[in-house]
C-alpha cells in the first residue's frame, strides 16, 4: 500500500493491531496517561467521524515525532491521524492562550531583534519565570534559549558583497538558505557555518524572505495559522527557485515542514515543486560528493556522537549528515539512530508535559553520557537544547564540524 | 540520482540478512523498508526444519539431516535454491552479530531445541536467544510461570494449565505453576506493552522488587520463566542478576506480538549494518521498478509528495508474504507489486483454503510465492528467468510449508545471505 501524497485519506482499517508501533512510541515508554499510538491513531479514529464530540484529549501527549507511521508496514498514517484529532479538538475547544504565545515567540524574537536582550534578562529572573510557570503554564525548569544579536539576518546582511572566503562563487550553483527563525536568532553561528561551507564550496548563497516555517503551530493543532505561514514562504521560496535556485535548510524541522507538510497536508499551490528543490544541508553537499565535487575537508580528531532527529528519519533520505562527517578524517563518530530525546518542540516547554519530555529524554542521555564523546552532533535545533539540558553535554550541528574541518 | 552496488528492497530477517552480507562483500548498499519489517512480530528464536516432512508430528532431531532430504527430494524449496553450505554460512554469519559474552545465539550441538510457547504448546526450534536456553522440554525440574496484572500479552495461568495437560499425557517431564504480579505494586504503571516492561527489568531497583515477590512465591521449583521482557539492551545481565537473586535458573519464554526478543534482533541488525556503512531508509514504500530488457536499472520510493529514483547493479526482494505486503491480493490474484513478477498460485482464489481449518494438509496459499532458479532469479512459470539482475530472498518465495516445517527463520536468513553474497557461479 503506498503512503499516497493525496491528503487526509482514511487508512484506519488497513490497521492489523500488529502494535509493532507500540513498541516505538516515546510517550507511551514512559506513561500509561497516552494509550499509544494504535489505540489513539486508528483505534480513536472510529470516534471521530463529522459531528461526533471527541472522546478524549488524549491525542495532546502526542509527541509528534512520527516514528509510529515510519515503522507501520501496513501503511496507516498513524501521526497523521493523531495529528488531525488534536486539530479538531482545538477547532472545537479553542487554543490556549499559552500555546499561541509559545508557538509565536521564536517568531516575534525574529520580528524584534531588539527586544531579545530584554527578554533575555528577563528569562533569568527566577521571578519572572515563576510567574510564567503559574500564569502561563510555561515549566520554569525549562530554561529558555538564550537569544543573540546581531541575528543572522544582520550578519549576512552586513557582510553582503564581502564574502569571506570563496572560491569562484556560483561554479557550483546558486541556493537559497531558509535559516529558520532559531538560526536566526538562537543559534547565529550554525548559519555562519552554512554560508561559509555552502560559499566555500563554490556555491553562491543568498537568503530569501522567509517567516516562520509553521511546525509550532501545526504540534500545537492550529492548523489554520501554520497554513498561511506555509503560504506566505511558499511565494519567496517558488521565486526564488524559478530564479534557478536550489533551496537548502540546516533546521531539520523547518526542512520537514516546508518538503512534506506544505504539499501532504496542506495541499498548497507550488508547494511539490518547492519540495523537489529543497535539500537538507547536509544532503545537499553529498549530492556535490557524488558529483566528486565536494571540496575535502582536512583531519581533524575528535570522538562525536551522531544522533538522527525524528524529523531526518522521517524524512526518506537516510542519515546524509553522518555520511557527511563519515568523509572528515581523523574523526571517530558513534551514531545513535534509535529513541527520542523528548523535546517534542513545544511539548517540553509546557507545564503539563514537561516531565514527561524529560523521562522521555533520560535513555538518550545515559547513553550519550556513558559513550562519553567530545560532542554530541544533531540537525535539530530542538535536539540540541534538549541534550544540552539533560546531559550538559556539548552540541553542535553537523555543519559546524565541517566548517571546523575546513578550517583545520 | 544516487547508485548503489545493491539494493535491499524489505527490512524483515531476509532483507537484514542481504544487507549484511552485501555490505560485508564491500558493497554500497541502500536498504529500504516500506516499516520496520516483521523482526518485531518473531518470538526471538530461529526455526531451520523442525519437522520433517511437515506432516510429521516427531520432531526432527538433528535438522541438518533432514535438511540433505528435504533438497533432493523438494528441489523448488526455498533450501533446495540455498544448498546445504549457504545455510550454514548463514547461520554462522548471523550468530557472529552478537557477542558471547552478551545477549547472544546459540544452538544446542546442532539439534532442534523443544521450547515452550506462550500458548502452553511445544515446538521444535533451532538458535535461541542465550536468555531462552534453559527453556527446553528435556529439563526435568519444575517451572514457576510469572506473569504481570497489566502485560496483555503473557498469561501465565493459561501457559502453566496447557503445559500440565501436555503433563498429563506423559508429554512433558515437569509440572509448571504460574503466579502473576500485579505491576502497579511495582510501578507507577498500571498497564506495560512488552518493550516498557523490559525497561523497567534494567533497573535495579525495579528488578530487585521483583525477585524478592518472586521469591516468596517459590514453593521448590528450580526454574523460574519469565515473559521475554527482560531488559532491552542489558538482557543477558538482568537474567544473571535475577538468578542470583532468586538462586534458581531464570528464562525468557517468548510473548505475544510485538516481541521484545525481535526488537533487541532488530536493532542488532540495524546498528551492525550502519557500523557498516548501509543507508537505511525506512517508512516509506518503493512503488515502481524500472524494467527494460529483463533488467531492473532503478527503483522509485514514494515520499510524499516526491518521488525519489534509486539505481544499482543488483537488486534484492525481500518484502515478505502477505503478511509483510510483499504479495497483495488484487480482486482473485495474488500479486507481486513492485515488479510485477509471476506469482505461483493456484489457478482460482477458491482453492487457496482447504476445507478445514485444522487440516492435516497445508492450505494451499501457504505455497504462494515468487518462484526462483538457483541464482535466486525470479522465474515464470516455464522456467525462465525474468528480471536478470534482480534476486528474491526471504518468506515471499514459493515452495515451502514454514509454519508446518518450522523451516521460517532458516529459510529467510539463508536465501537472504544467499543473495546478498551476490556470488552466483
Amino acid at each position: 500500500m503506498k503512503k499516497e501524497s493525496v491528503r487526509i485519506e482514511d487508512k484506519t482499517d488497513l490497521c492489523i493491531r500488529c502494535a509493532t508501533c507500540m513498541e516505538f512510541c516515546p510517550v507511551l515508554k514512559v506513561t500509561d496517561r497516552f494509550p499509544g499510538p494504535k489505540q489513539a491513531g486508528p483505534g480513536g479514529q472510529r470516534f471521530r467521524g463529522p459531528g461526533v464530540p471527541p472522546v478524549d484529549r488524549c491525542v495532546d501527549l502526542c509527541i509528534g515525532c512520527s516514528m509510529c507511521e515510519l515503522v507501520c508496514t501496513s501503511g496507516v498514517d498513524i501521526y497523521r491521524l493523531n495529528l488531525m484529532a488534536k486539530a479538531k479538538y482545538y477547532d472545537e475547544h479553542g487554543i490556549p492562550v499559552r500555546d499561541r504565545i509559545l508557538a509565536n515567540f521564536n517568531r516575534w524574537m525574529n520580528r524584534m531583534p531588539w527586544i531579545t536582550p530584554l527578554m533575555n534578562r528577563m528569562s533569568r529572573i527566577t521571578l519572572m519565570r515563576g510567574i510564567l510557570d503559574r500564569l502561563f503554564g510555561i515549566d520554569k525548569r525549562r530554561p529558555l534559549p538564550d537569544f543573540q544579536t546581531p541575528t543572522f539576518r544582520q550578519w549576512f546582511g552586513r557582510r553582503a558583497g564581502s564574502s569571506p572566503i570563496s572560491l569562484e562563487p556560483s561554479a557550483n550553483g546558486k541556493v537559497g538558505y531558509f535559516y529558520g527563525c532559531f538560526t536566526n536568532v538562537g543559534e547565529v553561528d550554525v548559519g555562519k557555518a552554512v554560508i561559509g561551507v555552502l560559499e566555500g564550496n563554490g556555491i553562491q548563497v543568498t537568503v530569501p524572505e522567509q517567516d516562520c516555517c509553521g511546525i509550532p503551530m501545526l504540534g500545537g493543532g492550529d492548523l489554520e495559522s501554520a497554513r498561511s505561514f506555509a503560504q506566505k514562504n511558499l511565494l519567496s521560496l517558488k521565486a526564488a527557485i524559478d530564479s534557478g535556485m536550489d533551496i537548502v535548510y540546516s533546521s531539520s524541522t523547518c526542512g520537514y515542514m516546508i518538503r512534506h507538510e506544505y504539499a501532504s497536508l496542506f495541499g498548497l499551490q507550488g508547494a511539490v515543486e518547492v519540495s523537489k528543490k529543497t535539500y537538507d544541508v547536509c544532503e545537499y553537499l553529498m549530492g556535490l560528493q557524488e558529483k566528486k565535487l565536494l571540496k575535502p575537508p582536512s583531519e581533524i580528531r575528535r570522538r562525536l556522537v551522531y544522533f538522527s532527529p525524528c524529523h531526518v528519519r522521517a524524512m526518506g533520505v537516510g542519515l546524509p549528515a553522518l555520511e557527511l562527517l563519515r568523509l572528515i578524517p581523523g574523526l571517530q563518530i558513534d551514531l545513535v539512530d534509535e529513541g527520542c530525546c523528548g523535546l517534542g518542540g513545544l511539548y517540553g516547554f509546557k507545564k503539563e508535559t514537561y516531565e514527561i519530555s524529560m523521562e522521555i529524554g533520560r535513555d538518550l542521555a545515559e547513553r550519550l553520557l556513558k559513550l562519553g564523546p567530545d560532542a554530541v552532533v544533531t540537525d535539530c535545533e530542538g535536539c540540541r537544547l534538549q541534550i544540552r539540558h539533560l546531559t550538559g553535554m556539548k552540541v553542535v550541528h553537523p555543519i559546524q564540524v565541517l566548517r571546523d574541518a575546513y578550517e583545520a | 540520482m544516487m547508485h548503489y552496488d545493491v539494493i535491499v528492497i524489505g527490512m524483515g530477517l531476509a532483507g537484514l540478512m542481504a544487507a549484511k552480507t552485501a555490505a560485508e562483500g564491500g558493497k554500497r548498499v541502500l536498504l529500504l523498508g516500506k516499516g520496520v519489517g516483521r523482526a518485531h512480530t518473531h518470538t526471538g528464536c530461529v526455526d531451520l526444519l523442525g519437522y520433517y516432512p511437515p506432516r510429521s508430528s516427531v520432531p526432527v532431531e538433528n535438522p541438518f539431516e533432514f535438511i540433505g532430504r528435504l533438497i533432493e527430494e523438494r528441489p523448488n524449496h526455498p533450501y533446495a535454491r540455498a544448498g546445504a553450505p549457504d545455510i550454514r554460512e548463514a547461520l554462522t554469519s548471523f550468530l557472529g552479530l552478537f557477542d558471547e559474552g552478551d545477549y547472544h545465539y546459540l544452538c544446542r550441538e546442532g539439534k532442534n531445541t523443544i521450547t515452550l510457547t506462550p500458548a502452553g504448546c511445544t515446538r521444535a526450534t533451532y538458535l535461541l536467544p542465550s536468555t531462552m536456553v534453559w527453556g527446553g522440554i528435556e529439563d526435568e525440574r519444575d517451572v514457576l510461570i510469572v506473569g504481570f496484572d497489566g502485560l496483555k500479552d503473557f498469561y501465565s495461568a493459561y501457559i502453566a494449565h496447557n503445559l500440565n495437560s501436555l503433563g498429563k499425557g506423559g508429554h512433558l517431564p515437569f509440572t509448571a505453576r504460574p503466579i502473576s504480579l500485579p505491576l502497579s505494586e511495582f510501578s507507577a504503571r498500571k498497564t506495560a506493552p512488552a518493550l516498557v516492561l523490559a525497561r523497567f527489568f534494567e533497573e535495579e531497583g525495579f528488578r530487585d522488587r521483583i525477585a524478592e515477590a518472586v521469591r516468596a512465591e517459590l514453593r521448590g521449583e528450580e526454574r523460574v520463566a519469565f515473559p521475554a521482557v527482560l531488559g532491552v539492551e542489558r538482557s543477558q545481565e538482568v537474567k544473571r542478576e535475577l538468578e542470583e537473586k532468586l538462586g534458581t535458573t531464570v528464562f525468557e519464554m517468548p510473548t505475544l506480538p510485538p516481541s521484545v526478543p525481535g526488537y533487541r534482533l532488530f536493532q542488532a541488525f540495524k546498528r551492525h549494518l550502519q557500523r557498516n556503512g548501509v543507508t537505511v531508509v525506512m517508512g516509506f514504500a518503493v512503488t515502481e521498478a524500472f524494467l527494460r530488457n529483463g533488467t531492473c536499472s532503478g527503483v522509485t520510493v514514494t515520499c510524499p509528495p516526491v518521488q525519489r529514483t534509486y539505481s544499482a547493479e543488483m537488486f534484492i526482494l525481500a518484502t515478505g508474504s502477505f503478511f509483510g505486503g510483499g504479495l497483495e491480493v488484487k480482486g482473485e490474484r495474488g500479486v507481486e507489486p513492485i515488479f510485477g513478477l509471476p506469482v505461483h498460485q493456484p489457478a482460482s482464489r477458491d482453492a487457496w483454503f482447504g476445507d478445514r481449518f485444522f487440516s492435516d494438509d497445508p492450505h494451499p496459499i501457504a505455497h504462494v510465492g515468487i518462484m526462483a532458479d538457483e541464482r535466486l532469479n525470479p522465474i515464470d512459470e516455464e522456467g525462465r528467468a525474468v528480471v536478470s539482475n534482480l534476486h528474491v530472498a526471504g518468506s515471499i518465495l514459493s515452495g515451502a510449508d514454514p509454519l508446518r516445517e518450522k523451516s521460517g527463520g532458516g529459510i529467510v536468513l539463508s536465501t537472504g545471505y544467499k543473495a546478498g553474497k551476490g556470488d552466483f557461479h
